[in-house]
């Protein structure tokens, strides 16, 4: 492929497309607009030639909605099923948290930022930042260990039924014929 | 660019062995999804940009600068001049803010674009009974194909499925 090119755009000259698979949750995108305020548009926004987005629509609608005059954008010259195909693969080949290693960067950067403001940044609740915490700490043995003794017993079970079928929202077993 | 104060985004062609991992990416790529992204990145090309600082430590892209040193090919990135603490949030939030595929338009784009079934596989990665598990969660009950397994109804919560 040719080599990639940075153009700063007027917002409006550019446009979603009908078919982008892609949808956002609210919250995440109010993260995102937050996140362009803070850093800006850092990842450039995909296009075709005509300026149909292949690939970043949610921050073209964030910048449009807070008022950003100027988008940052790479234009490719591909036809219409490789736009497509581009528009599916850029969103789904991506890899994964390390829940471990997420936990260690962020509680080295709980040193650097205050606390709400880095849960402003991460977009973390309280609640977030203790799940993330506790796990890998209790891990790493850098807490006190478990209390030990007698393990909890588990409550015995209500009555889970018999059969070959099994509800899937209960997990009360039964025969077909039963119901 | 976008705000006033951001200087200019640029795309620079750099060889791989000018940059190099951060030592805190908490992303991890399967050997499978690798294998994809290795594919996608023969079948078009590089079409998006790793972000790095300018020391070279990769933001965002690990993965696919790997691939640009297996290929010995050098890779667009965009270098960028913010703080560590910075490029720390960043690999994070470039990461965690991502949309989900809506099941309803995925089957309806690949359907448009009319591949066979191992163009399908090969392109998205996505096996023949996948593409055809996502179709059928789409159709209401009642309509269209039937369904395969009956309807059952728990005796005990009265949950139907």
């Amino acid at each position: 492929m040719v080599n990639l090119k940075i153009e700063t755009v007027p917002v409006e000259s550019i446009r979603p497309t009908k078919w982008n698979p892609n949808s956002l949750q609210l919250k995440k995108y109010n993260h995102l607009k937050r996140e362009i305020v803070r850093v800006g548009i850092v990842r450039p926004i995909i296009t075709n030639l005509a300026g149909d987005i292949i690939n970043g629509e949610h921050r073209w609608r964030a910048a449009r909605e807070m008022g950003f005059p100027e988008v940052p954008i790479i234009r490719l010259d591909v036809d219409e099923t490789t736009a497509k195909t581009l528009s599916v693969n850029l969103n789904a080949i991506h890899g994964e948290m390390d829940h471990d290693k997420l936990a260690m960067l962020v509680a080295g950067l709980d040193i650097v930022f205050p606390k709400d403001d880095l849960m402003e940044i991460l977009n973390y609740t309280e609640k977030d930042m203790a799940a993330l915490m506790e796990g890998t700490e209790r891990d790493k043995g850098s807490l006190a260990p478990l209390p030990s003794g007698p393990k909890p017993v588990p409550p015995i079970d209500e009555d889970m039924g018999e059969g070959a079928c099994q509800c899937p929202k209960c997990g009360y077993k039964f025969d077909e014929e039963d119901e | 660019m976008n705000k006033p104060d951001k200087p200019c985004l640029e795309v620079v062609y750099a060889d791989p062995a000018n940059l190099r991992p951060n030592s805190w990416n908490p992303n991890v790529m399967t050997d499978a999804m690798l294998s994809r992204l290795r594919a996608e990145i023969w079948r078009v090309g590089f079409v998006d940009p790793v972000i790095a600082l300018r020391d070279g430590r990769i933001i965002d892209g690990e993965h696919r600068w790997k691939i640009a040193s297996e290929r010995k090919e050098n890779v667009p990135v965009v270098y960028i001049d913010v703080p560590e603490a910075v490029a720390k949030t960043l690999t994070i939030n470039l990461d965690a803010i991502h949309g989900e595929h809506d099941p309803a338009l995925l089957v309806d784009l690949i359907e448009s674009i009319g591949f066979s079934e191992p163009e399908i596989e090969s392109v998205f990665g996505m096996k023949p009974r996948e593409v055809e598990s996502l179709r059928r969660s789409l159709v209401p009950p009642g309509m269209g194909t039937p369904p395969v397994n009956k309807q059952h109804t728990c005796p005990r919560c009265k949950h139907r499925w």
